[in-house]
């Protein structure tokens, strides 16, 4: 098993120290920079423990610095001396926590981190002995073709040739160094020098180690404890410790993320940023286009210009003649649409680091975000569009290929294989996004509010990490949480008065149609207001629905659709739900018993069910919300049966009233709320509603 | 799901298995589990008629043995097989159990199949006693890889609820291909042939009278030892066959005994 070298470089009285798995790379190193001496102080297996102490360390050697006056040998001596004394009494400290942590689920049988602490500078790790001689086995084959020279000068050369292959290949990652080996599939007779070219990496400063589960000790007056946290998924209340044989010693691992491969205290994470800049800054951007073309632009986009006719039009605008344009899209925008868009495509050259369009559902969100792409696409940027599903992953693919026919687009997900290819388009599912370190220069985030994202810090931790510096986040969504309206919504203020002070206080019921960071489309792309929902009140709805009784309102509302050869949606709250709701409208409905179906996530039939469905071979679909998204069926109505339920919050609420009236030939129908007790969730979602038809109506 | 339900199945479930004296223990051990109803549901706990000689839920009409003892004991060749007990069917929950801890390496996943084998113990070998619990060694290579030794585990968990002691008795000394990746019965009876041996301390493993305070002393007795040898998974039962002749072969306490007990089956 591979060990880490701690030691101290040292150089006209300062020192710092560095972690290395192959200490030859760092002699060689730093024998290039005159000057530096270079003394180990230890060698460890266990990453998260060598971390730990490097920073303990350091902040050791910091005071050493300040204390001058000293003689060179024992200013030398003492500061070793510090170095070694600060490891050995962490690595007491860490035991001490740990067994003290791990006592009762190990039945008195604890293992501890082990770190050995050097006391003569003779003897050098394991590993670069087993280094040296890989090296030498490697370069016999070589020199058989080759004429000799210089072993030394070689192994450098096979070292250099790992570092510019890791560079070009896996930049913008952050992945297990299991998952690095995916590319010696492509360079096999890399593989001797493939740890120590990320080494030199490191030391060039391109890339980063890190131990895939940092450990810590968290003092406080009360007790310290150790603290473990997961370096990709950055969860902290997930880390399960155990023992290790991969390094033989104590160790943690990460359950959060688990399905990604396995985040262990001895495992490296290693992130190697993307190296491309754009080719203008974004902010030198600003000034060189001047004032007047970006309101020309604004101009021309208003109705009903198009933006794949704008760029064949000469003017200011034609600015980008010389260069490629990527976006071939010969549809249009309405006028509400252009000027959204618009906004967007500014942002990316804008200084804000992040912009929120609200856009009611049906609104053709889609298509708004073409301009911003082309955009950072023509400054030389990446962009990743992050949605919550595979499914909707899928469906994107061919849709912005199509779009953007000169770049290939990769469609991410759990099981795809185009993993581990680069490109300039992305569409990833959020949890892929792992795997990703400074690799975008902008993140598109679809359905802010879906599952994933909602309250998950992981998934922000993650869109964060794969935005270069500087880079930027577009979010799209018809219901915002509040916390991001509150965050890029700049909402009016108001004036209250409390006795006799006066204040100021954020007004949340005055909302601005666009600012510097949120733009709002109120409207659908037809133009018609959204259909706003019934709520009706039903008393012990559940056992009514159980004994088949009659429920009036949800009666009508079917009847009425069945005229008019509309077909309905029943969303529930829970699976069980199904088979009674199934059961209740077969007895209502005889005539229509083999047109009744109902789905749920686990349900093997599932995407026949839905394809039937929108082949209007089923009339009613009872469903979970599961297909609260993402499904459009032109003439619909919808139902909510208990919609008190938790499940079903303001945001759910208001994209399953979203489903109704999309098309431009019936863009009204009914949504119906059943609740059985009082609730807040749908009077809430009505109000959004109803809010966003007022703004839309302006 | 109503509350309740959990108790519910297992109050319906249960008594088919287990005697009436096994059956308060386990089902403690059940309701201590961290399962949920649905899973309750699907548990493939073997049945009643199972094979006596390697614990397949499936006998062969007439006889108390399964399609495989029956064929075996036709051949002649191989007389000696190991007596074994399992607690689940290799199904697909089982699979995803396992895969799930085994090679994903959920560890959290070890506490419920240590106490699934505990109740194993109690409605198999309840009436037995044993002086060792080893476990089907995992080549160094291929433990340095995973992190854990599943057999391991469950042995040191079961040792300390039974305590009985837990030795590593053998060793990996070929690195063979992984049983579930092997197609044939022969090919798997074949490649663990010298797959394992003695290890040079085993003997030495005994003379430690205990390594807790509250562990049973190891006591030579005059019939020899009854070991327990514990593996994940039994499926054509080449494994635990080879780790049970180099247990047997070896004469260094007497003639012993030895049984095994896996997870699945």
């Amino acid at each position: 098993m591979r060990e880490y070298v701690l030691y101290v470089k040292e150089r006209d009285r300062t020192a710092s120290a560095h972690i290395t798995p192959v200490y030859e790379v760092d002699q060689q190193f730093w024998a290039e920079q005159e000057g530096s001496r270079l003394h180990i102080i230890g060698r460890s297996r266990s990453l998260a423990l060598i971390f730990a102490l490097r920073e303990k360390v350091n902040q050791q050697l910091k005071d050493v610095r300040n204390e001058d006056g000293l003689p060179e040998n024992k200013w030398l001596d003492k500061t070793l001396d510090r170095a070694k004394k600060a490891a050995g009494d962490y690595t007491k400290e860490v035991n001490r926590l740990y067994v003290r942590e791990t006592r009762e689920t190990g039945y008195g049988n604890t293992v501890c981190f082990q770190m050995d602490i050097q006391q003569t500078e003779k003897a050098l790790g394991q590993s670069c002995r087993d280094f040296k001689r890989s090296i030498q086995e490697h370069e016999e084959y070589k020199l058989e073709s080759e004429s000799k020279s210089n072993n030394q000068l070689l192994t450098q050369n096979l070292v250099d040739q790992c570092a510019t292959f890791i560079e070009t290949h896996v930049k913008g990652r952050a992945l297990l160094l299991e998952e690095t080996k995916k590319w010696l599939e492509q360079a096999p007779h890399l593989e001797t020098g493939w740890i120590a070219g990320f080494q030199r990496l490191v030391l060039l400063e391109k890339a980063e180690w890190k131990p895939s589960v940092r450990l810590e000790v968290k003092r406080s007056a009360w007790k310290n404890q150790l603290l473990f946290t997961c370096e990709r998924c950055s969860s902290q209340a997930t880390i399960d410790k155990v023992e290790c044989y991969t390094c033989g010693q104590a160790c943690a691992y990460c359950f959060n993320c688990l399905s990604m491969g396995r985040c262990k205290c001895c495992v490296p994470l290693v992130c190697i940023p993307n190296g491309d800049k754009l080719s203008l800054s974004l902010h030198a951007n600003l000034p060189t286009r001047p004032i007047s073309q970006l309101n020309t632009l604004a101009t021309r986009l208003s109705p009903p210009a198009t933006l794949a006719s704008l760029e064949q039009q000469e003017g200011p605008l034609h600015m980008h003649a010389e260069d490629n344009v990527y976006l071939r899209w010969k549809g249009n925008f309405s006028p509400r649409q252009a000027s959204v868009a618009e906004q967007a495509r500014s942002f990316v050259t804008s200084v804000s680091p992040s912009f929120l369009i609200w856009a009611v559902c049906g609104a053709g969100k889609t298509e708004l975000i073409f301009p911003a792409m082309e955009e950072i696409l023509q400054l030389g940027g990446n962009v990743c569009i992050a949605t919550p599903r595979k499914d909707v992953v899928l469906e994107l693919a061919p849709r912005i290929a199509q779009v953007f026919p000169t770049i290939s687009v990769l469609a991410i997900h759990g099981s795809s294989l185009q993993k581990w290819e680069n490109s300039r388009i992305v569409i990833s599912t959020t949890h892929q996004m792992l795997r990703n370190y400074q690799r975008f220069h902008l993140i598109i985030i679809d359905e802010v509010d879906a599952f994933p994202y909602h309250g998950d810090q992981m998934l922000y931790h993650a869109v964060k990490r794969s935005l270069v510096p500087g880079g930027k986040t577009l979010y799209l969504s018809a219901t915002p949480p509040t916390y991001l309206q509150k965050q890029l919504v700049q909402f009016g203020d108001m004036t209250t008065r409390s006795g006799c002070f006066l204040r100021r206080k954020t007004n949340y019921s005055s909302l601005p149609l666009s600012s510097q960071s949120h733009a709002i489309l109120p409207a659908r792309y037809h133009g018609f207001p959204l259909p706003v929902p019934r709520v009706e009140r039903i008393s012990r709805l559940r056992y009514k629905l159980e004994k088949q009784l009659p429920i009036p309102p949800l009666l009508e509302l079917c009847n009425d659709s069945l005229r008019e050869n509309r077909q309905i949606f029943l969303f529930v709250a829970r699976i069980e739900m199904i088979p009674v709701v199934l059961t209740y409208l077969r007895k209502h409905f005889p005539d229509f018993v083999g047109q009744i179906e109902g789905v749920h996530a686990a349900d093997p039939e599932r995407e026949h069910k839905v394809k039937a469905f929108r082949q209007k071979e089923y009339i009613m679909l009872v469903t979970t919300t599961i297909l609260e998204r993402g499904v459009t069926i032109p003439r619909s109505d919808c139902v909510v049966l208990e919609a008190e339920a938790a499940i079903f919050d303001e945001a759910s609420l208001v994209q399953i009233a979203g489903r109704v009236g999309r098309s431009a030939d019936s863009p009204d129908g009914d949504v119906l709320f059943l609740v059985g007790q009082k609730a807040t969730a749908p009077r809430k979602a009505i109000r959004q509603i109803q809010r966003m038809n007022k703004l839309g109506s302006l | 799901m109503r509350s309740g339900r959990k108790t519910e199945l297992l109050v319906d479930r249960l008594p088919t298995y287990f005697t009436s004296d096994q059956y308060p223990v386990c089902y403690q051990l059940f309701q201590s589990m961290e399962l949920c109803e649905t899973c309750i549901d699907k548990l493939p706990i073997i049945s009643l008629f199972s094979c006596v000689q390697c614990g397949r839920d499936e006998r062969v009409g007439g006889t108390s043995h399964c399609r495989d003892c029956v064929k075996r004991e036709q051949q002649v060749e191989r007389t000696t097989t190991i007596h074994n007990r399992s607690v689940l069917r290799y199904e697909e929950w089982t699979k995803e159990l396992i895969s799930q801890w085994k090679y994903r390496g959920d560890e959290r996943l070890t506490k419920l199949c240590s106490t699934l084998l505990q109740i194993g113990f109690i409605r198999y070998y309840s009436n037995e006693r044993f002086d060792c619990i080893s476990y089907v060694p995992m080549h160094a290579g291929r433990l340095q890889e995973r992190g854990f030794n599943q057999a391991e585990v469950l042995a040191q968990a079961l040792s300390i609820k039974l305590k009985v002691p837990c030795r590593p008795l053998l060793e990996r000394t070929k690195e063979t291909t992984k049983q579930s990746k092997q197609k044939g019965r022969t090919n798997r009876f074949f490649s663990m042939q010298d797959a394992f041996q003695l290890r040079v301390e085993a003997s030495q493993d005994f003379s430690v009278p205990r390594n807790t305070w509250w562990m049973r002393p190891f006591t030579k007795t005059r019939r020899g030892m009854r070991i327990l040898l514990i593996d994940d998974i039994y499926t054509t039962g080449a494994t635990l066959q080879a780790c049970a002749d180099v247990l047997l072969s070896s004469e260094l306490w007497g003639d012993h005994e030895v049984r095994s007990m896996t997870l699945a089956r």
